[in-house]
């Protein structure tokens, strides 16, 4: 494999925060990588560990959980429980051997298309830096072997 | 309620690497209460096993099942056509759940992913306190309803000891001292002169002390 | 108000709280519009109807404290009067409509030297003091002040319009004074481009700046100098003037949106507008349903654009109100009673109270009552609750479908 890495992200956005921010970002037209791909949830308190974990185990280079500032939840506290089962998870990965950093909470009010675009534009690089996932790789291998 | 907590995940690496395919059973009882050993957390343990082995280069077959009680022979039961499917299960109940399977299904390899605690009650979301040591005797009725053997770190009978400070146990600042909580009680019952009685020496053989017990209700027991 | 007034004349019950002691917000001290409509007039006839309608109770100096309800169902406490006297209104939509600030940004020595004003001021001056005006002789206008700069970005649509509406109304007064214009670009969009050519027809002056080589203003005893640099011509300007009248524009009303954001759990825009649901799609209705906007609340406007806003808001409320019944959708959490293990982690969890342990000894969730928001979903360690429309299933076929073309 010779290819440039490209990191494969997954945002998972609340409804009334990060993805009006990213709608924003596109009526701004303000552009952000194309690496992220956004799955649109009511409250970032949806996002359950498991599904960030089924992210990763498909093959996702990182994970973040996209919802509204802290105190701004539209469900009052769905943000806080998001934080804390993203640090859960980021325990998970790291005893497992992979980088903690990987999975990230990020806060955003819906109105901030410009910090939508920058933080996805951050996390791509973050996670361009950290390399692909070893997950990946080992789909990869694995399919490989299976089809060869 | 029983309560546990999960034992590393390097630990039940080495325990469940030499096999293939395991059977990850969990327990919808106690430890799905207390958030460690129910259908989430069973399928939280599974992905990350199967990353860990994936990044080595094996595909480990895991396969997630949760009973209602890990510890009734007849839940346990449902797993029979599961296990010529597994090397190995592992087991995410309490130590009574892994027994019975221990004890039901001879031939495969059991073991726990979690550390078995204590007996003990939630004070509030995500936080439990051991309450009761299963002593075979209890003594709540003279103690106002706290019990000196588990929340006495020295299991006082008599207590306080000397080390009682502002309310805490010497052991552990952030413990209350089980005897002031017993007097505080005493006295909000208006029964302070019971702390004056002395209490005898406790027959232990009712509990662990007298080997391993058993409960045989004959009316039930055929 | 005018949201108001058809809401009402339908037939609906509406409140109008209004913070300050009296109805008009910002139109009640313009004068007239670029079209001469007399807004004055307009506004007073309008306060009147609205303070007399029997469907219409008016709460003045009121404050929004607390807010509660769904859709269709919304409690508000409000403390009103004088005395603060704290009441309770069921409602069943809401309608923003709490306006933007005036901007008055301490620039081009405003508020340092009574002969520079804002074009407000100068609407006022004309109608008032059409004498003074008559004794001038050069007049200029700065535009985009206080706007399309970094801290507030936008145009505030309003300014061009106004400057050409007072230097038209000066010159009718006045046809020998010379006007100055000077502008970043004058945006008299629509049918405004009229009076845009008339006003050059008159010999008014347009002079366009860069933002990098703003114009200044010096007082001297015996009048106002303006240096501007001309962009055409590519040399500097000195103008002296008996009056300098700024084109200041609408700010965000940046407290009163962020408390109502908190309370009603609304969104705003990066410069503290409140944000509507898609910017083409659902102008007027918030991400939150039961919620519209009408007005500067929303973003910068004119009197009549504000109105035409107002008018959609109460249409688009009228949607809602007309019915009987409101379809929530069906995003709302379910249990299965027999993967429940009774551990009370949802009902702890529920921001709304809303799960109970039912008389069967498993959870149960009032549809009615769940707000969809999943907490409890993700929180359930049976993973016995299902959020409709966004279960288990459906997440992990979305994670499926984004990495299929990789493995
Ligand atoms: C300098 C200037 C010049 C203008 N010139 C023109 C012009 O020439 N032609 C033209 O067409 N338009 C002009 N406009 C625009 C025009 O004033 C606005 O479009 C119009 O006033 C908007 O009406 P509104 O009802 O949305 O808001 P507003 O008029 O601002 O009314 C908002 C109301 O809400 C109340 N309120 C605010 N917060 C709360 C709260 N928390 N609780 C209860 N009540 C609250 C306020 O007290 C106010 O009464 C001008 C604006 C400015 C600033
Ligand atoms: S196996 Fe253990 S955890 Fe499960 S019900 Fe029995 S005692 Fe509770
Ligand atoms: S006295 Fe014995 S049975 Fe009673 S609570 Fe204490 S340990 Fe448990
Ligand atoms: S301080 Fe209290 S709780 Fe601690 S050992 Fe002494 S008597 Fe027991
Ligand atoms: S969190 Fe799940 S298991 Fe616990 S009571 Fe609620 S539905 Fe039942
Ligand atoms: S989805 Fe949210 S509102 Fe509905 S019951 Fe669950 S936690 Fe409560």
């Amino acid at each position: 494999m010779t290819d440039a890495f490209e990191p494969e992200i997954v945002a998972f956005c609340c409804h009334y925060c990060a993805y009006t921010a990213a709608d924003m970002a596109g009526s701004k037209r303000i552009s952000y990588p194309p690496n992220v791909k956004i799955i649109r949830v009511p409250c970032t308190g949806k996002v359950d560990a498991i599904h960030i974990m089924r992210a990763f185990e498909k093959g996702a280079d990182g994970v973040y959980v996209a919802g509204c500032l802290e105190g701004d939840c539209h469900f009052k506290t769905g943000n806080i429980r998001a934080a804390h089962r993203v640090r859960r998870v980021q325990a998970l990965l790291e005893e497992i051997g992979m980088e903690g950093g990987r999975v990230e909470m990020i806060t955003m009010s819906a109105g901030m298309g410009e910090r939508f675009a920058q933080t996805a534009r951050e996390f791509t690089e973050k996670i361009r830096a950290l390399g692909p996932s070893p997950i990946r790789d080992a789909i990869r291998q694995s399919g490989r072997r299976a089809a060869g | 309620m029983i309560t546990a907590v999960r034992k590393s995940i390097e630990e039940i690496i080495a325990c469940v690497s030499p096999y293939d395919r395991i059977l990850l059973v969990g327990c919808n009882e106690c430890v799905s209460v207390c958030s460690v050993g129910g259908r989430k957390e069973v399928a939280l343990l599974s992905s990350a096993l199967h990353m860990h082995f994936l990044k080595q280069g094996k595909t480990m077959d895991i396969r997630e099942m949760t009973l209602e009680r890990q510890c009734d022979p007849e839940y346990v039961e449902e797993l029979v056509n599961y296990m010529d499917g597994a090397d190995a299960v592992l087991s995410m109940a309490c130590g009574c759940g892994v027994q019975t399977i221990a004890a039901r299904y001879r031939e495969k390899p059991v073991f726990p992913a979690v550390n078995t605690t204590f007996m003990g009650a939630s004070e509030r979301q995500g936080v439990w306190s051991e309450r009761c040591q299963g002593c075979g005797d209890c003594v709540l009725g003279i103690t106002g309803g706290i019990c000196p053997i588990a929340r006495c770190s020295k299991r006082l009978m008599n207590g306080p000891c000397g080390g009682s400070t502002k309310g805490k146990c010497e052991i552990d600042a952030n413990i209350d001292c089980a005897w002031q909580l017993i007097w505080d009680r005493l006295k909000a019952l208006g029964l302070e002169k019971r702390i004056e009685d002395i209490m005898e020496a406790k027959d232990w053989r009712t509990s662990r002390d007298g080997g391993p017990r058993t409960i045989t209700r004959e009316d039930l027991a055929s | 108000m005018n949201a108001a007034l058809l809401l009402a004349d339908q037939g609906h019950r509406v409140y109008l709280v209004e913070r300050e002691a009296r109805l008009g917000g910002i139109a009640a001290t313009v004068r007239t519009t670029l079209e001469g409509d007399d807004v004055g007039r307009y506004m007073s006839d309008l306060v009147e109807t609205v303070q007399s309608h029997q469907k219409i109770q008016v709460l003045t100096q009121a404050i929004i404290v607390d807010h509660k309800g769904m859709p269709g169902r919304f409690t508000t406490g409000i403390q009103t009067g004088p005395r603060m006297h704290y009441m309770q209104v069921e409602h069943g939509v809401t309608i923003l409509a709490t306006g933007a600030l005036a901007n008055r940004p301490a620039q081009y020595l405003l508020g340092e030297d009574d002969r520079v004003l804002t074009q407000l001021d100068m609407d006022a001056k004309i109608e008032d003091d059409p004498e003074s005006i008559r004794s001038m002789k050069q007049v200029v206008m700065i535009q985009c002040v206080g706007s399309r700069e970094p801290g507030n970005p936008n145009c505030s649509r309003i300014c061009c319009q106004s400057a050409i509406k007072n230097a038209l109304r000066m010159k009718a007064l006045n046809p020998d004074m010379q006007i100055y214009v000077l502008n970043r670009d004058i945006r008299t969009y629509g049918f405004q481009e009229d009076y845009y050519r008339e006003a050059r027809k008159q010999g008014v002056q347009f002079i366009r700046y860069e933002p990098d080589r703003r114009p200044a203003v010096r007082a001297l005893e015996n009048g106002l100098v303006v240096d501007a640099y001309d962009d055409i011509l590519g040399c500097r300007l000195e103008i002296s003037a008996d009056a300098v009248v700024l084109s200041t524009g609408l700010i965000a009303d940046d407290e009163t949106t962020e408390d109502l954001s908190m309370l009603f759990h609304v969104p705003r825009s990066d410069d503290s507008y409140f944000l509507e649901d898609h910017i083409k799609l659902r102008p007027t209705d918030m991400s939150v349903r039961g919620f519209f906007l009408a007005g500067t609340a929303h973003a910068p406007k004119s009197i009549r654009e504000s109105i035409a806003h107002g008018q959609s808001a109460a249409g688009r409320a009228m949607t809602m109100l007309a019915k009987h019944w409101i379809n929530l959708g069906a995003a709302v959490a379910r249990v299965d009673g027999a993967k429940c293990a009774a551990c009370l982690i949802c009902v702890r969890a529920c921001p709304y109270n809303v799960p109970f342990i039912n008389a069967e000894g498993y959870s149960e969730i009032d549809p009615a009552k769940c707000h969809g928001c999943g907490i409890c979903a993700a929180d359930c360690p049976a993973r016995a609750i299902q959020l409709m429309q966004y279960e288990d299933d459906q997440i992990l076929a979305k994670l499926d479908g984004l990495f299929e073309r990789m493995n």
